[in-house]
C-alpha cells in the first residue's frame, strides 16, 4: 500500500475530475508565473508575527463566500458550527469505531437495548457562563421533535419513543425497538444546543443564529464576514487546557485551484481539496519538511446496477460482468488514486472486520468465466458477438457518468470496453451536471452507473445504507439509499440481527455474513476505494492523523472530527 | 402617447413570457433543488427525512405544474426569488441585493464614463474630419478595442496589478477591511479595487462609442442645416453641439440605453478575471453550483432591467426626435 496513491473521497463538495480538469493546470501555469513575477511579495502567512499566538488557516472545501449560517442543525451550516461551536454527547470516531465520552461522561445502554442513559459531564458550561445541563439535551430532542426539518437524521421516526432528564446530569433515551445502532446518530451525531438561548427562537429551522452564537465548543465566533470568518479560543471551555491553537480563520475560496495556489503559497494550513499527482510538485516538494498530505481510502466505490431491471436481476449477469472488470487497469488508467476494492467492499481501515474466508480475497479477471456463466443463465452469443437471451433480447443497457467527474468517466469507459470482450453492450450516458445523475439513482430510472457508499464507524452502516430493503423503494419512487434496490428477506434479516444485539460474536456473524453476500450474490459490485482528501501544514502546528499516527480520517470536512483533531494539535 | 402604450403592452408580454421560461427551464429538467444540495453530502447517509426537510426549505412541493406556477408568480408579485440552495438559509433577493450594487457601481460609471468620453471625441473627429486626430484616434481605438476583452484584462492584471504593484489583482474591496460605508479606508479600498476593472471597460468599449458618433456626425454634418447654421455666422460650438450632434445622437442614445440595461447582467467576463463580488460573479457561481433559485433569480432581474432599459430608449427616443412622435399620431 503505497502512500499518497489513492483517488478521491466522496466525502467532499467537489469532484475531482470536475475541477483538476485542464483549466486548473492551465490556470495553475498563468498564475504560478504570476507568482514568481511578483517574487517575494505574496508569502506573508498569517501566525508567523512576533507574538506566540498560534492561528491556522482552514478550509474543508471551497465553496465561494461564507454563509452566515451557525445553525448545527442546517445542512448548510457554516464551517466549524458543528465542532467548533457544537458539540455531540459522545465522539465516535468514524476510522477507529471507538465511541469516546464527550459532553456526556458516560453512558449506558440496557440489556434489553431499549434504553440509552447519558452521564452528561460536570463543568461544562455555555460560552455565556451558564451551565450545561440534561435540561439542554431534553431541549435539544425535543426540539427535534417538534420541528421535523431539523431532525435530518430521522431520530424520531426511526428510533426514539421517548426522552427524560430525570436529574440534572441524567439523560434517557427510550427507543422504539431494540437498537445497537441508533447510539452513532443520538450520541454521535446530535450537537446540543443551549435552551437558554434557543426556547424563544420562532423558527429554529430556519434561525440562522450569527449573533454571537452560544455554544459548548472549544471556540468563539470572531469575525463573521462573506470574505472571512474568524474563531477565537473559548477561555470557558471544559478541556481547555488541550487547546493549543489560539486562532482558526476561515477564508472564502472561490473554488479548488484557487485553494491549491494559496496551499502551495503556506496560506493555508488544512485543506481538502481533489488532488492530482501532477501537483506535488508545486506542493509536496516544495517544501517537503512542512507541507503534506494523507489520502487515505475512506469510501467504498461500487458499480451499481439497477436489480429491479432486467438483465441485473438475474445473477449471472452480475457476476459475469464483476468477473470482467479489470480493477487493476482501472486504478491504473482512470481512477490513480483509487486502490482496488475488496470484494467484501470492507474498508482497510475495518480489515480486521473482514471475514476469515475473504482475508486474502481478491479479485481476478476471468472473461471465460464470464461468458461460461451467461451461457448457462441462457444466453446465446449473436453474429455480432452479444449475448441475447432466447427471446433474442440482447444484453445492453446504459451506464451513466456526470461529465467533468473524470476518474468515474474514465471508469465507465473502460468498463464498457472489458464488458464488449465478453459480449455485454454497455453504453455510457454522461449526464450534464449531478442533479439528472443523483435524481436517476434514486428513482431508479438508470441502468448501471458508478457511485459512492455511506461509511460509518463499522461495517454495518455500509451495508445497511447499500442494501437493506427497507431503506429502498419502488422504482419511480424515491430511494435516497440502496440505489440498486436490494430488497432480500436473508439481507435484512442479517442488518436486524446486528442492530438487536450488543454482543460482537453476534455482531460479527452478521457482517460476516453480509460479507459472504456481496461475494456471493452480487448486489453491487465494489470497484475502488476513494479516498480523504487532506492537505496540510506542519508550518504552525503538528500532531496531525497521518499514516504513522492514524487516529481518525484527516477530512477536514468531516464534523465533529474537525474538533477532535484541532485538540490534538500542538504548536509547531 | 398610443405609441408609448403600445410599446408598455409589448413589455408587459415580453416580461410574462421570459417570466414563463424562467419557471418552466429549471422544471423541466429531471432533479430537484433538494436533490442537487446533496451534491455536496456525497457518502454522507442520507436520510429521507433530510430530503423531506430540505424540500420543504427549498420550497419543493409535489403540486401540478399550473399551481406552482400560479405560486411563483405571486411569489414574484411579493417580492419573493426564494431561497438559495448553496448560500442556505440566505434568500435570492439577499444575495442580489448585496450583489447588484457592486455591479452597477462598477459599470453604471464605467459605461458612462466610456459614453461621454467616447461621444464627445467622436464630435471632435467628426468636426476636424480629415485631420492627424481624425486619422489616429478611430484606427487606434478600433486596434485597442478588437483585442479580446479577456486577454486585454488580465494583461492589464498582469502588468499594472502584479508587475507594478499599481492596483490590487482582484475583488471589490480589502478583505482584511470590514464592510462599512463611513470608514474612509473601506471607500478608498474599493475606489482603488475598481479603477482597474472600470479601466478595462472604458477601453474596451469606447472605440464603439467614438465611431458610432463620428460615422453619424459626418452625415449630419453634411446636411444644409449645418451649412445654413455656418453661413448664419453662429458660434461653432452651438453648430457643432445644437444642429449637428443632437441630430446625430440618436443612434448613440439606442445604443447607450440597451447597455445601461446589460450593465445590470454583469460584464460577466470583468466579475469573472477581477473576483469582482457583482451579480455576474454571483451568476457564475450559481451556475457552478447548480443552485437554481439563484440562476432564475438573476435571469429575472436580468430580464427585467434589459426590458426596462428599452423602454426607456423608446421614451427618450420619443422625446428627443419629433419624427417618431409624428410617424405614429
Amino acid at each position: 500500500m503505497s502512500f499518497g496513491t489513492y483517488e478521491k473521497s466522496a466525502e467532499h463538495k467537489h469532484r475531482p475530475g470536475k475541477m483538476l480538469g485542464t483549466t486548473l493546470v492551465s490556470v495553475l501555469a498563468i498564475v504560478m508565473l504570476v507568482l514568481s513575477a511578483c517574487g517575494g511579495g505574496g508569502g506573508s502567512t498569517p501566525g508567523q508575527s512576533s507574538n506566540k499566538k498560534v492561528t491556522i488557516t482552514y478550509v474543508p472545501s471551497p465553496k465561494g463566500d461564507n454563509v452566515s449560517n451557525y445553525n448545527p442543525f442546517s445542512p448548510n451550516a457554516g464551517t466549524g458550527t458543528q465542532g467548533f461551536l457544537y458539540e455531540t454527547l459522545l465522539f465516535i470516531n468514524r476510522y477507529t469505531g471507538v465511541k469516546n465520552p464527550w459532553l456526556a461522561s458516560s453512558f449506558n445502554q440496557s440489556s434489553d437495548l431499549k434504553t440509552i442513559t447519558f452521564k452528561i459531564r460536570d463543568g461544562v458550561k455555555w460560552n455565556d457562563g451558564q451551565p450545561l445541563t440534561s435540561d439542554d439535551v431534553l431541549f435539544t430532542f425535543n426540539l427535534m421533535k417538534t420541528n421535523t426539518g431539523m431532525d435530518t437524521n430521522g431520530l424520531w421516526t426511526r428510533f426514539i419513543q421517548d426522552v427524560a432528564a430525570p436529574d440534572a446530569t441524567t439523560f434517557t433515551v427510550t427507543l422504539k425497538q431494540p437498537s445497537s445502532v441508533a447510539i452513532w446518530w443520538i450520541g454521535g451525531g446530535t450537537y446540543i444546543v443551549p435552551k437558554h438561548a434557543w426556547q424563544s427562537v420562532s423558527d429554529p429551522v430556519k434561525f440562522a443564529n450569527d449573533q454571537k452564537p452560544v455554544g459548548s465548543g472549544p471556540y468563539l465566533l470572531d469575525k463573521n464576514t462573506p470574505q472571512l470568518v474568524t474563531y477565537k479560543k473559548n477561555p470557558g471551555f471544559w478541556q481547555a487546557s488541550s487547546v493549543h491553537v489560539d486562532q482558526i480563520r476561515v477564508p472564502a475560496i472561490k473554488d479548488n485551484s484557487s485553494a491549491v495556489l494559496m496551499l502551495a503559497n503556506g496560506q493555508l494550513d488544512w485543506l481538502g481539496v481533489a488532488w492530482d499527482p501532477k501537483l506535488d510538485a508545486s506542493y509536496t516538494q516544495k517544501d517537503p519538511e512542512h507541507l503534506h498530505h494523507w489520502f487515505t481510502p475512506s469510501n467504498a466505490v461500487m458499480f451499481y446496477m439497477n436489480t429491479k431491471k432486467y438483465p441485473f436481476n438475474i445473477l449471472e449477469v452480475r457476476q459475469a460482468i464483476s468477473l470482467a472488470i479489470d480493477r487493476d487497469d482501472i486504478y491504473k488508467k482512470a481512477a490513480v488514486f483509487a486502490q482496488p476494492a475488496s470484494p467484501t467492499s470492507i474498508l482497510p481501515s475495518q480489515k480486521s472486520q473482514i471475514a476469515s474466508q475473504y482475508a486474502d480475497s481478491k479479485f481476478t479477471v476471468d472473461t471465460a468465466k464470464s461468458e461460461s456463466l451467461l451461457q448457462k443463465a441462457g444466453f446465446t452469443k449473436g453474429s455480432d458477438g452479444i449475448y441475447a437471451d432466447k427471446s433474442g433480447k440482447k444484453i445492453s443497457f446504459n451506464m451513466i457518468a456526470v461529465s467533468g467527474w473524470d476518474d468515474w468517466v474514465g471508469s465507465t469507459k473502460l468498463i464498457s470496453t472489458y464488458l464488449k470482450k465478453i459480449g455485454i453492450d454497455a453504453k455510457i450516458n454522461t449526464v450534464g451536471d449531478f442533479t439528472p445523475y443523483i435524481n436517476a439513482l434514486q428513482t431508479g430510472s438508470f441502468d448501471a452507473g458508478i457511485s459512492w457508499t455511506n461509511p460509518g464507524p463499522t461495517p454495518y452502516f455500509q451495508f445497511s445504507d447499500l442494501l437493506d430493503g427497507r431503506k429502498t423503494a419502488p422504482l419511480g419512487q424515491v430511494a435516497t439509499v440502496n440505489w440498486e434496490r436490494w430488497d432480500d428477506p436473508a439481507t435484512n434479516k442479517l442488518l436486524q440481527q446486528y442492530e438487536t444485539s450488543n454482543d460482537t460474536a453476534v455482531q460479527k456473524a452478521a457482517i460476516d455474513g453480509l460479507q459472504k453476500i456481496m461475494v456471493e450474490q452480487v448486489p453491487a459490485i465494489p470497484l475502488n476505494y476513494n479516498v480523504t482528501w487532506d492537505e496540510y501544514t506542519t508550518t504552525h502546528v503538528t500532531g496531525w492523523p497521518d499514516e504513522k499516527n492514524p487516529y481518525d480520517y484527516a477530512a477536514p470536512t468531516n464534523t465533529p472530527d474537525n474538533e477532535y483533531i484541532i485538540l490534538q494539535l500542538k504548536a509547531a | 402617447m398610443r405609441r408609448l402604450l403600445s410599446r408598455i403592452g409589448f413589455y408587459i408580454v415580453a416580461l410574462w413570457a421570459s417570466v414563463t421560461i424562467n419557471f418552466l427551464l429549471p422544471r423541466l429538467m429531471p432533479g430537484d433543488p433538494a436533490q442537487a444540495f446533496l451534491a455536496g453530502m456525497q457518502g454522507k447517509s442520507v436520510t429521507p427525512q433530510l430530503l423531506a426537510s430540505l424540500r420543504a426549505q427549498f420550497g419543493v412541493t409535489n403540486a401540478p405544474l399550473w399551481q406552482q406556477y400560479f405560486a411563483y408568480l405571486n411569489q414574484l408579485l411579493h417580492g419573493d426569488l426564494g431561497v438559495s440552495n448553496t448560500n442556505y438559509p440566505e434568500t435570492v433577493s439577499q444575495i442580489l441585493a448585496t450583489s447588484i450594487p457592486w455591479t452597477v457601481g462598477l459599470l453604471g460609471v464605467s459605461v458612462i464614463i466610456a459614453f461621454v468620453i467616447g461621444t464627445l471625441l467622436g464630435i471632435l473627429v467628426a468636426w476636424r474630419r480629415g485631420s492627424w486626430l481624425d486619422s489616429l484616434l478611430p484606427p487606434v481605438m478600433t486596434f485597442i478595442s478588437a483585442i479580446p476583452y479577456l486577454w486585454m484584462a488580465l494583461a492589464l492584471v498582469y502588468f499594472l496589478g502584479f508587475i507594478l504593484h499599481m492596483f490590487p489583482i482582484g475583488g471589490g474591496f480589502d478583505d482584511m477591511l470590514d464592510i462599512d460605508w463611513t470608514s474612509m479606508d473601506f471607500i478608498s479600498s474599493v475606489v482603488t479595487h475598481a479603477i482597474l476593472p472600470a479601466f478595462t471597460i472604458v477601453l474596451g468599449s469606447i472605440s464603439g462609442w467614438i465611431l458610432v458618433m463620428r460615422n453619424s456626425m459626418v452625415t449630419t454634418l453634411s446636411e444644409d442645416y449645418v451649412l445654413m447654421a455656418q453661413a448664419k455666422g453662429l458660434p461653432t460650438r452651438r453648430v457643432v453641439l445644437s444642429y449637428a450632434a443632437r441630430n446625430a445622437i440618436l443612434p448613440s442614445i439606442t445604443s447607450f440605453s440597451i447597455s445601461l440595461g446589460a450593465i445590470v447582467g454583469g460584464a460577466l467576463l470583468t466579475e469573472l478575471v477581477f473576483n469582482y463580488p457583482g451579480i455576474g460573479y454571483a451568476l457564475i457561481t450559481a451556475i457552478g453550483h447548480q443552485d437554481y433559485s439563484l440562476i432564475e433569480g438573476c435571469f429575472l432581474v436580468i430580464a427585467v432591467t434589459v426590458l426596462a432599459a428599452n423602454l426607456i430608449a423608446d421614451v427618450v427616443y420619443t422625446l428627443l426626435d419629433p419624427r417618431v412622435r409624428q410617424e405614429r399620431s
